[in-house]
C-alpha cells in the first residue's frame, strides 16, 4: 500500500499496464534479435573454420563449393532444426503446464517424449523402417517412423487426458503417472534393443534415446517447421482461453471457455508436435519444462507474451546448447540431448524445491 | 417488475445423491439473496446451476427471460459472473491482468481502450488501483476475494454468484465484504446470489434468504420470515435462541440442557 504522503501522485493502473506490456514487447524483440545474431555466429563455428564473410558469401550463393555445402547442407539444417525443435518443445511444455495448471508438466515429465522414442524403435525393429548407410543412420521410411512415434505418443497422452479428467488429480499425481509412463516406455525401448537383429537396428534405436540435431535434411526441417508454425498459430489463437484457465477451472468456464475441449485439444496438439520433433531428432529433455518457467519470470504469465517468449527462448536455449555440444569437444560432436539433460535435471530439482512459492 | 432469474422445477443429482429436487424460485434485480442451510443442503449446487457450472436434469433456469440451456457460453458469460470460494493455484499474474480476464467474453483480438477503462473502474471500486501490479499469489485472503469480485464485475454481469465468499475471512473483512456486495447490487442494478453459512451475517445484509434442506426449499422470504426458531431448529437440527433488536436478528446456538431454561424466559 502507498503511504498517504505519496498518495497525491496517483498511479494510473492503465498506464502501468501499458508500460509493462511495452517492456515485454521490447524484451521479445531483443530476444528475437539475439537469436538471429547467435544463429549467424553459430554458422561460423565448426570443425571447418569459416569467417562471417565466408558465411555471407556462401549464403548468397558465392564462395567455394565446400563453403556452400558446409553452410547450406550441414550447418543451416542443423541450426534451423535447433530453432524449430527448441521453439516446438518449449511451447508444447508451456501449453501442457497451462492447460493442466501444473508447473511440472512437460513433454519429458509426462512421458510423451519417451513414448515417441519407443514408437520409433518399434518402427525400426518390428516394421524395419531404418537402415544404416556409410556410417550414418539413414531411414528408408521416415513417415512410417513418424507415424509410429505419433501413435505411441498418443498412448501416453491418452493416459494423461484420462488423469486430467479426474478433477482432483494433483500435480504430483500427474507427474508420477508421467514417470511411470516414461519408465514403461524406456523398458519397452530397452527390450526392443535387446531383441534387435543387427547393429544397424541397434544404432538406429540408440539414436532416438538421446536427441541429436545433426541428422536432419531440408525435407525433415521443412516438415518440422511447418508443423511448428501451424501449431504456434493454433496456440496463439487460443491465448485468451489459456489466460482464462489460469484463473481456475470454474472461473474459466464462467468466462465462456469450454475448458475440457481446450485442455484435450491443447494436450493432443502439443503431444503431436512433440512426437513430430522426437521422430526426427530424438529425445531432448527438459527444454519443454524449464524454458516456460524462465520465460514466465521475464515476460509474465499472459499467453500473448508467453507463447512468443517461449518460442524465442526455447530456440535460443537449444541453439546455444547444440552449438556448445558440437564445438566443446571438437571434433567430437556430442548429442545435444545429453547436454540439455545435464543442464535440465538440476534446474528441475531447483524448481521443485525453490520454485514452489512462485506457483 | 419482471424477475431477472427464475428456477422452475429444477432438479439435479450427483450420481445417486439428489442435490436439488423440484426447486422453484425467482429473484429480482437490485437485491442480495442469501442461500442458507446445512452442509450438503444444495446451496452451492443451486449457485452452480445459475452459473451453468452444472446443468439441471429437470426443469429450467432463465436469466432475463432467456433459457440457460440454450444460451451459448459467451452470451452466458456476459450475463453471469462467478466468484469461487477460493482462488485455485495459479501461475503468477498481476492483479490488473487477473481482473482483465473478466473481459475475455467481450474481447475481440486484443483488449480495447473501453475494456481497459472498465478494468480501471472496477479496480477503483474494489480499492485495488494502488496495488494493480501486485502479484495475486502474494495477496491476503480478503484482497484475493476483492480481486475475484473485481474480475467478475469486469464481465459486467446482470447476476453475480458468490460461493461462500466469507468463509476464509476474519470478522472485519466478512462485514466489509457483505456491505460491499449489498452496495453493489444497489449501485450497479445487479442481482447477487450468495451461498453463505453464517446466519447472522446473512440476516444482517441479505434482502432475502432461501433456506434449503436436503435439496428442497425449506423456507424463503425476508430474514425475519425465514430465520424463526422453528425453521432453524428443523433445518439444522440444533436449538437456537433468537434475539431481535429492531430489524436486527441475532441467532445464538444453545445446548440442549440450556433449552428448558430458555423455554421459561
Amino acid at each position: 500500500m502507498t503511504d498517504h504522503n505519496s498518495s497525491h501522485k496517483p498511479r494510473d493502473p492503465i498506464a502501468q499496464h501499458r508500460r509493462q506490456n511495452l517492456l515485454r514487447r521490447i524484451l521479445l524483440l531483443t530476444g528475437a534479435i539475439l537469436l538471429g545474431l547467435v544463429a549467424m555466429y553459430a554458422l561460423t563455428l565448426g570443425p571447418y573454420p569459416m569467417t562471417m564473410i565466408d558465411v555471407f558469401n556462401a549464403f548468397i550463393g558465392n564462395g567455394s563449393d565446400v563453403h556452400r555445402t558446409v553452410i547450406w547442407n550441414i550447418r543451416m539444417t542443423r541450426i534451423a532444426t535447433a530453432i524449430f525443435a527448441g521453439a516446438a518443445l518449449a511451447v508444447s511444455g508451456m501449453v501442457m503446464q497451462n492447460v493442466l495448471r501444473n508447473p511440472l508438466a512437460s513433454p519429458s515429465t509426462l512421458g510423451v517424449s519417451h513414448a515417441a522414442s519407443f514408437g520409433a524403435a518399434f518402427g525400426i525393429v518390428v516394421l524395419g523402417a531404418g537402415t544404416t548407410q556409410a556410417h550414418s543412420v539413414y531411414f528408408d521410411h521416415p513417415y512410417l517412423l513418424a507415424l509410429c512415434a505419433f501413435a505411441a505418443a498418443m498412448i501416453s497422452t491418452g493416459v494423461i487426458i484420462l488423469l486430467a479428467r479426474i478433477r482432483d488429480a494433483s500435480p504430483e499425481t500427474m507427474i508420477l503417472a508421467g514417470v511411470a509412463m516414461a519408465s514403461l516406455f524406456t523398458a519397452g525401448t530397452t527390450s526392443l534393443r535387446y531383441f534387435a537383429s543387427d547393429e544397424v537396428q541397434l544404432s538406429s534405436i540408440i539414436f532416438w534415446t538421446f536427441g541429436d540435431l545433426g541428422r536432419t535434411d531440408w525435407t525433415s526441417v521443412s516438415i518440422i517447421s511447418v508443423g511448428t508454425v501451424a501449431t504456434l498459430i493454433y496456440f496463439f489463437l487460443n491465448r485468451w482461453r489459456y489466460n482464462a484457465i489460469n484463473g481456475g477451472e470454474d472461473v474459466a468456464r464462467t468466462l465462456g471457455v469450454n475448458t475440457n475441449r481446450t485442455r484435450i485439444l491443447g494436450l493432443l496438439i502439443s503431444s503431436l508436435l512433440t512426437a513430430l520433433v522426437v521422430s526426427f531428432v530424438g529425445i531432448i529433455g527438459f527444454v519443454g519444462l524449464v524454458v516456460p518457467h524462465i520465460v514466465r519470470r521475464v515476460v509474465g504469465t499472459d499467453a500473448r507474451f508467453l507463447i512468443p517468449g517461449c518460442c524465442i527462448a526455447g530456440a535460443l536455449l537449444l541453439l546455444v546448447s547444440d552449438t556448445v555440444a558440437r564445438t566443446m569437444l571438437s571434433p567430437v560432436i556430442m548429442p545435444v540431448g545429453i547436454l540439455t539433460s545435464f543442464l535440465g535435471a538440476p534446474l528441475f530439482i531447483y524448481l521443485i524445491i525453490r520454485g514452489r512459492k512462485h506457483w | 417488475m419482471v424477475d431477472l432469474v427464475t428456477l422452475d422445477d429444477v432438479s439435479f443429482a450427483y450420481g445417486k445423491i439428489q442435490a436439488l429436487s423440484d426447486i422453484t424460485l425467482s429473484f429480482r434485480t437490485g437485491s442480495l439473496v442469501g442461500m442458507i442451510g446445512p452442509n450438503g443442503s444444495g446451496k452451492t449446487t443451486l449457485i452452480r446451476c445459475v452459473c451453468r457450472l452444472v446443468r439441471p436434469e429437470n426443469g429450467t433456469v432463465t436469466i432475463n427471460g432467456r433459457d440457460l440451456s440454450s444460451l451459448n457460453s459467451l452470451d452466458l458469460a456476459r450475463m453471469v459472473g462467478y466468484v469461487p470460494q477460493m482462488q485455485e493455484k495459479a501461475f503468477p499474474v498481476p492483479i490488473f491482468e487477473a481482473v482483465l480476464a473478466g473481459r475475455i467474453p467481450h474481447l475481440g483480438w486484443a483488449p480495447s481502450d473501453h475494456d481497459l477503462a472498465i478494468v480501471k473502474n472496477v479496480l477503483e471500486l474494489m480499492d485495488l488501483e494502488d496495488i494493480s501490479q501486485r502479484n495475486i499469489n502474494t495477496l491476503s485472503g480478503g484482497q484475493m476475494q476483492r480481486v475475484q469480485i473485481a474480475r467478475a464485475l469486469a464481465q459486467e454481469p446482470l447476476v453475480l454468484c458468490l460461493d461462500e465468499p466469507t468463509s476464509n475471512l476474519d470478522i472485519k473483512h466478512q462485514l466489509g465484504l457483505m456491505r460491499m456486495v449489498r452496495d453493489l447490487t444497489r449501485k450497479r442494478k445487479m442481482l447477487a446470489l450468495m451461498a453463505i453459512h453464517d446466519l447472522n451475517l446473512a440476516s444482517q445484509y441479505c434482502d432475502r434468504l432461501v433456506l434449503l434442506q436436503n435439496g428442497e426449499v425449506f423456507s424463503s422470504g425476508t430474514p425475519q420470515e425465514v430465520l424463526t426458531r422453528k425453521n432453524v431448529r428443523n433445518a439444522f437440527n440444533i436449538n437456537v435462541a433468537i434475539h431481535t433488536h429492531g430489524d436486527l436478528i441475532h441467532i445464538v446456538p444453545v445446548e440442549n440442557t440450556d433449552l428448558r431454561r430458555l423455554e421459561h424466559t
